[in-house]
């Protein structure tokens, strides 16, 4: 398995992250970057250029992550070449959020499940609901491949997210590979590092990822006056307050995030679902806490007895980036520290992580707030 | 930029604008880095705030509700004490289960009723109980059979009775225990009826006998019914037959015959005449209530002065109505034959040489009485009674021509109309019969006297 990674600015244009250079005989290009910069054709061509025997998967993030940095505005590709192992792409739309489930069943159902041992999915990051995506995945899905990915971020914005399969096409995509073969060895992780604190609220009323009313009083007003003078930057700054939700009678908490407002009947839509009648918090974050979260998330995604892994896809939540600010390289940081320095580094800020709950797990679910890592390394 | 750090720029670089060119974009970070953590401590701060309030609050409310549970308890341990109170205090046995027949609860008196020693009942174990309770009942089977029934049919009600081997009757209710909307269970309760139902049993022998008697005095009354109307008929032939030949003996040879002779001869046509009335009476006796005659309307006003013709008192004796008489619905023979007697009483018994014979009537919203008076001998009060049973005469027979039915007649006749009739009298002063009518005349009456009538 080798690595070869590219960086791209407006300042100083294509730059090799990495030194191995073999990028005629990779199979994969993972690309991540903004919006802006993505929808530049030239910028894809110069992408298959590099890789031309490359499929090129990619999505816009809310921040790339390159080797241990954090960047705005950049593009990255990471081309990989695996020696042992087989790889199948499928891609699909999604008209709306209705239809997440039905998107996420097809992939599974365009991937031979043969030999299948990881499906790694990137999906638009506004038009869907990452937990029916990660429930329509696993309905099709057989129990032993387990499921990691993230949903495409665009900044603090939350105005438009793109997801590609060798080039942009119209529509909301959702774009996933599946990885075959007993020699490749894939470890998963996914924490938060954040605090729940005040009082267990009540879901009154909510339907799928949109909440209406906690406790009986509409959402958007408990989150304006915890706001206070910073509610208007809505509905970036509620994520440095998600939701810890109780799941499975209390005995787990997903972390739900906030993706956009609704002045008119002051709901609230969420990345994932939030059932009606669970328990939910507010989570509150300090930096070192989540610089300890990502760490955590490093070490789970070690397999055991491995040796340390090629590549590292981090996907963590713009809501970590909103809080750590300038301070956000650190968890990067923390991630190379606990990998390795030979272990190479890529992946983005997103709108949620899809990952299974813990790493002796295989069903996948949405995370909101974490670090989630998926390592990749062969035999 | 960050008051903080223009501060800490005039102080090591004299002014914000003296520090190096080429520091400034470093300057602006460390400017937002500061901006950033005040802002993250304003946020923090706020939502702790918040949190707190949100928090007192809620343990307000919390303790609110605690108080308000407490209440409730105390209001459940009331209802509790109460209950255990009403379960002890009542005769019932009581037993409550769960649907699956376990024990859930009884009171003492269930335990007694159904003889369970302290030591089973401690055990709670259903089966053995259940087994100790079949064995005293003489159908166990059937018990049985009815409280599996009542199990699978957890909505039903039942009420029925449980005999034991050893003569008790208990009776059995029971009803399901509804909690909210779900049935919980079944309440049964159990009462010792062996009293009530052996006293049911003896009143429904004693029913039978008394039927079975009344039958049989039915079956005799129709006899002796039977036989008064054949025997006064078939009496009356020979009757006539000693009649006629005593009134040949008298044309033919009542001259020759002595004055003894003849005298005892017309004393034997008097008894013979006498006989005859009094089986002409037994018969319009027993044909009463045998023979069914229409009613009409019938205007007394019309019919007593009919009957007072009819009857051609001696010119002695005035009869008078005093008052307007009333229109009855009823049978016409009947009513002409208790005004017929009364007034034939009175006349033949006047022993005034200015006899008064007064009929009247008054009428309240119920019944007519009417009242047949004279200025006759009157009657002693020891008779008063005595005058309305069959072949009871206060004077010789010789002295007046009397039968001895006409009042039984009478008293038959007014109460089979549902009336009464009695005398007022003083020996001497004169006598006043009275009868009572009522206005309207059930048919239980009718049914009621035919019987008494027979007798």
């Amino acid at each position: 398995m080798k690595i070869a990674q590219k960086h791209w600015t407006e300042q100083t244009g294509w730059k090799a992250v990495s030194p191995n250079g073999v990028s005629d005989r990779t199979q994969l290009a993972l690309v991540f970057g903004s919006v802006d910069i993505l929808k530049n054709p030239a910028r894809l061509e110069e992408i298959h250029r590099l890789f031309p025997n490359a499929r090129v998967v990619g999505c816009s993030t809310a921040g790339e992550i390159v080797a241990n940095r954090v960047f705005d505005n950049s593009l990255t590709a990471t081309g990989v070449f695996f020696e042992k192992t087989a790889l199948q792409f499928a891609q699909t739309t999604v008209e709306s959020m209705d239809g997440s489930f039905d998107a996420g069943r097809k992939l599974a159902e365009a991937l031979d499940h043969e030999g299948l041992v990881h499906v790694f999915v990137l999906s638009d990051g506004l038009n869907v609901n990452g937990s029916a995506l990660a429930k329509g995945l696993r309905s099709a899905l057989p129990d032993t491949v387990a499921v990691t990915g993230g949903l495409a971020g665009d900044q603090d914005r939350f105005q438009e997210t793109l997801v590609f399969l060798d080039a942009i096409a119209d529509g909301k995509t959702v774009a996933a590979i599946g990885f075959y073969g007993d020699q490749v060895q894939i470890g998963y992780g996914s924490r938060g590092g954040w605090d729940s604190f005040g009082p267990d609220r009540l879901v009154t009323r909510s339907k799928a990822n949109v909440v209406y009313e906690l406790d009986g009083q509409p959402i958007l007003q408990l989150y304006q006056r915890y706001l206070g003078e910073f509610a208007s930057g809505l509905p970036a700054t509620g994520l440095l307050f998600p939701l810890s939700l109780a799941v499975n009678d209390g005995q787990e908490r997903l972390v739900r995030t906030i993706l956009a407002i609704n002045e008119q009947d002051g709901s609230m839509t969420f990345a994932g679902d939030v059932p009606e009648g669970s328990f939910a918090r507010l989570m509150k974050a300090n930096v070192e806490r989540l610089v300890d979260g990502a760490a955590d998330s490093a070490r789970q995604s070690r397999i055991a007895g491995a040796p340390a892994p090629c590549l590292a896809m981090l996907i963590s939540c713009v809501g970590r980036k909103l809080v750590l600010k300038q301070r956000v390289d650190e968890e990067v940081e923390s991630v190379q520290d606990t990998l390795g320095a030979n272990t190479a580094l890529t992946g983005f800020y997103s709108y949620g992580e899809i990952c299974p709950m813990g790493p002796d797990r295989k069903q996948a679910e949405l995370h909101n707030q974490t670090m989630t890592i998926t390592t990749f390394a062969e035999r | 930029m960050n008051k903080l750090l223009l501060r800490q720029m005039e102080k090591f670089f004299g002014s914000g604008n003296s520090a190096p060119k080429e520091l400034a974009p470093l300057f602006q970070a460390i400017g937002e880095a500061y901006d950033g953590f005040d802002a993250d401590r304003r946020l923090i701060e706020r939502s702790l705030d918040i949190s707190s309030e949100e928090l007192t609050q809620i343990n307000q409310r919390l303790r609110k509700e605690v108080g308000e549970r407490r209440q409730a308890e105390e209001k459940l341990q009331n209802s509790v004490s109460l209950l255990t109170a009403t379960l002890e205090s009542t005769a019932d046995g009581i037993l409550v289960v769960d649907r699956q027949g376990t024990v859930k609860g009884f009171n003492q008196q269930f335990a007694k009723l159904w003889r369970i020693p302290a030591a089973l009942l401690a055990t709670g174990d259903d089966h053995q109980l259940l087994s100790f309770v079949l064995d005293q009942l003489v159908d166990g089977q059937g018990f049985l059979d009815r409280v599996q029934q009542l199990y699978r049919e957890p909505t039903v009600e039942s009420n029925d009775l449980i005999s034991f081997k050893d003569g008790r009757v208990l009776e059995r209710y029971s009803k399901p225990q509804v909690l909210g909307r779900e049935i919980i269970g079944r309440v049964w309760s159990f009462r010792d009826v062996t009293e009530r139902v052996q006293a049911q049993e003896k009143q429904t022998r004693l029913l039978r006998e008394l039927e079975q008697t009344s039958q049989r005095l039915e079956r005799v009354n129709q006899e002796l019914k039977d036989f008064a109307h054949v025997v006064s008929h078939d009496l009356k032939a020979p009757l006539r037959g000693i009649k006629t030949l005593a009134e040949w003996i008298v044309t033919d040879c009542g001259d020759q015959l002595p004055e003894e002779g003849r005298e005892q001869l017309r004393l034997l046509l008097c008894r013979v005449e006498r006989m005859h009335n009094l089986i002409d009476g037994i018969l319009q006796y027993s044909r009463l209530g045998r023979i069914q005659e229409d009613k009409t309307p019938v205007d007394l006003n019309a019919l007593v002065p009919e009957i007072v013709d009819l009857l051609a008192a001696p010119p002695a004796i005035t009869i008078t109505i005093s008052e307007e008489l009333p229109v009855l619905h009823c049978e016409r023979t009947r009513i002409t034959q208790v005004f017929q007697n009364l007034l034939s009483n009175a006349i033949k018994f006047m022993d005034k040489p200015a006899g008064r014979i007064t009929v009247g009537c008054t009428g309240t919203e119920e019944a007519w009485t009417f009242h047949v008076a004279d200025n006759g001998p009157g009657i002693d009060e020891k008779y008063h009674e005595k005058i309305f049973q069959l072949f009871q005469t206060l004077s010789a027979r010789d002295q007046y021509e009397s039968t001895g039915i006409g009042l039984t007649l009478v008293k038959k006749i007014v109460e089979l109309y549902g009336g009464r009739v009695w005398v007022q009298s003083r020996l001497g002063e004169g006598s006043t019969f009275y009868f009572t009518l009522p206005r309207t005349q059930g048919e239980p009456h009718h049914e009621r006297l035919q019987t008494s009538v027979a007798c």
